[in-house]
């Protein structure tokens, strides 16, 4: 991949962090935002005038909603900010892949490290026939994957719904975007309320309106939301595996520890998949690791009996471990053996490798403060 | 349907509740199961709420539980273990987990247990649980008040005991050390480690993202190092 014809546009007219004079109107669920505007005395059909507005119609100031009178849009813009917030840079592949960048200010409840603006980071992956968003759910991650970037950098806090849903509403493509991954910054499932709050909103007729079969969340698997996800949404579920055995997946997942991918897929038993909700299994390959065919053997003996799909990923290397990308042609030979065994396996396309957008690889490490009140 | 997913449950008794500085709690539990070092517990006090994970700090002869834990401001559980009092009564999920003190079979070295803040509560397991000799335990704290089970620490001397406090109080014993723990392990730290040695971190992700980092630019394999991460 040719580097140097990567292109970095930043926007000059971007100016510093904005201060949120109030909570966010973006992101609300409609019984949030009914409730808000009973309490103003407002009639009930103001709520979907208004989510209109957010969702459809691309509203970026209250002075655009003109069929909301203006006393309620004076009072809504004292009371709230929007929410929307352009993108801070895009980076743009060769491979026509866009990592932008997004800036947040309110990084909610559970945020740890120095306060001050935050950055978050979302690809736009263009394909011959369908273009996907992958968002972030999360300011970094708690969950220290050895080989995931944005592990690296610790965690900074929780996206609200409205974060989530602008690196959609506000993406210059957004009108060319036919899926939406969870398999940015963070996971998703440490931050049900963002989660699955955003999902609500793309989903929903009344907001963005997107078919759930056209979302899926990516998880390394925490057992009580992931009960909840599968029994709220009918979206697709993507689990991250990255070794069949436990000791193994340990030294790369510290998650291993505490929930164990055997009774995560013991979970996943009591539930249907098939085309219209499909779970998949992520698989990075590591040269000298999890590569052998004894993987491939054990990865049929785990999934045994689930209808699923296993994704075997390229390994991108990070700075900070001793890990390496498995071959292409072991690669290949994993394929055709969990393909023998009755399972579909796919080797996924690497995009954006040259703008560090591709996967594992988004951090914005490099714009943190350090945290002078570190304990370590 | 909370059991179901989160193991077992039984309602235990409170047997004491101790402050240890303003933010942390050691709260003793009436031990309901049995479990192995390096195990969490769940803690509820609601029937239909689902637990939070928390490191057992007890020992496999102590007939309860210890559970280490600080305030989290607006948090859902914490302000309200803070209130419970001796015969208060709180909801106990079965002990999950595989953060054991168990040397593999590659490595003839030392085991090093590095932690911060909390972190040090399944340690503090291991160590009341036995395991001493051929230890070294690090802890990254903010103030002596989070020096956690330090008196218990320092009165076996098999254990090799030292914690780096990056407030502004002064060392109040030879095993204190000023600045971080992180700063030590990249420069005098290295001097001490050796390839087979094998490392135990829990703590937060950030302390353990570092910490493992440092260690693999040491030269020591990620199959050397075994992390819990609290979140």
């Amino acid at each position: 991949m040719d580097i140097s014809t990567a292109k970095y546009i930043s926007d000059p007219n971007q100016t510093g962090p904005r201060d949120p004079r109030g909570p966010r109107l973006l992101g609300l669920s409609s019984d949030s935002l009914a409730a808000v505007l009973k309490s103003y005395g407002e009639p009930s059909f103001r709520t979907a005038q208004i989510f209109d507005w957010l969702y459809k119609k691309d509203a970026r100031s209250f002075d655009e909603m003109k069929n909301i009178p203006l006393p309620l849009r004076e009072k809504l813009a004292a009371e709230f900010e929007l929410g929307r917030e352009e993108p801070r840079s895009v980076s743009e592949s060769t491979d026509g892949t866009k990592k932008y960048l997004f800036a947040v200010n309110n990084a909610g409840p559970g945020a740890t490290g120095p306060r001050g603006t935050k950055f978050i980071e979302s690809a736009f992956i263009p394909d011959e026939d369908r273009a996907t968003l992958c968002v972030s759910t999360q300011v970094g991650c708690k969950m220290g994957c050895l080989f995931c970037a944005t592990g690296r950098q610790g965690f900074q806090g929780q996206l609200d719904a409205g974060a989530i849903v602008n690196q959609l509403l506000s993406l210059p493509e957004r009108s060319r975007i036919t899926n939406i991954v969870y398999m940015g910054m963070g996971e998703p499932l440490d931050n049900i309320e963002g989660s699955f709050g955003s999902l609500e909103l793309f989903t929903s007729p009344k907001a963005i309106g997107m078919s759930s079969k056209r979302i899926t969340l990516s998880t390394i698997g925490l057992p009580g939301p992931l009960k909840t996800y599968l029994d709220t949404f009918d979206s697709h579920l993507a689990i991250s595996i990255h070794s069949p055995f436990d000791e193994e997946r340990a030294s790369l997942m510290p998650i291993q520890r505490t929930h164990k991918i055997r009774d995560i897929i013991d979970l996943l038993r009591h539930y249907h998949f098939d085309d219209h909700r499909r779970l998949s299994f992520e698989y990075i390959m590591f040269a000298g690791i999890n590569d052998s065919l004894e993987h491939a053997r054990e990865l049929v003996r785990l999934v045994n009996g689930l209808n699923c799909r296993v994704n075997l990923i390229h390994y991108h290397s990070v700075p900070g471990n001793d890990l390496q990308g498995a071959d292409r042609s072991v690669m290949e030979s994993f394929q055709n053996l969990l393909k023998e065994k009755g399972i579909m396996a796919t080797i996924r396309k690497s995009r954006g490798e040259d703008i560090q957008a591709a996967c594992g690889l988004l951090s914005t490490k490099a714009l943190l403060s350090p945290d002078t009140d570190a304990d370590y | 349907m909370v059991e179901t997913i989160y193991g077992e449950r039984k309602s235990c008794s409170v047997l004491d509740q101790q402050k240890l500085g303003d933010r942390a709690r050691l709260l003793r539990l009436e031990r309901c199961f049995d479990f192995i070092p390096g195990q969490s517990l769940g803690l509820s006090l609601g029937e239909s709420l689902a637990p939070r994970r928390y490191s057992i700090a007890s020992g496999t002869k102590d007939p309860w539980f210890d559970v280490l834990y600080t305030l989290v401001e607006g948090g859902e559980l914490t302000p309200q273990l803070f209130q419970l009092a001796a015969g208060d009564r709180a909801y106990v999920f079965s002990p999950i987990g595989s953060f054991f003190d168990r040397k593999p079979a590659i490595a003839s070295g030392r085991i090093w247990w590095i932690a911060n803040g909390t972190g040090i509560a399944p340690f503090a397991s291991f160590f009341r649980s036995g395991r001493a000799e051929n230890r070294i335990l690090l802890h990254g704290i903010r103030a002596r008040s989070e020096a956690y089970f330090e008196d218990e620490f320092l009165r076996e001397q098999k254990l090799s005991y030292r914690s780096f406090v990056t407030g502004s109080e002064e060392a109040w014993h030879r095993g204190v050390r000023k600045g971080r723990l992180s700063t030590w392990l990249r420069t005098e730290g290295l001097e001490e480690i050796q390839k087979d040695d094998y490392f135990m971190l829990c703590g937060s992700a950030g302390m353990v993202v570092e910490v493992r980092e440092i260690l693999m630019k040491a030269g020591i394999s990620h199959g050397h190092i075994d992390s819990e991460i609290y979140f």
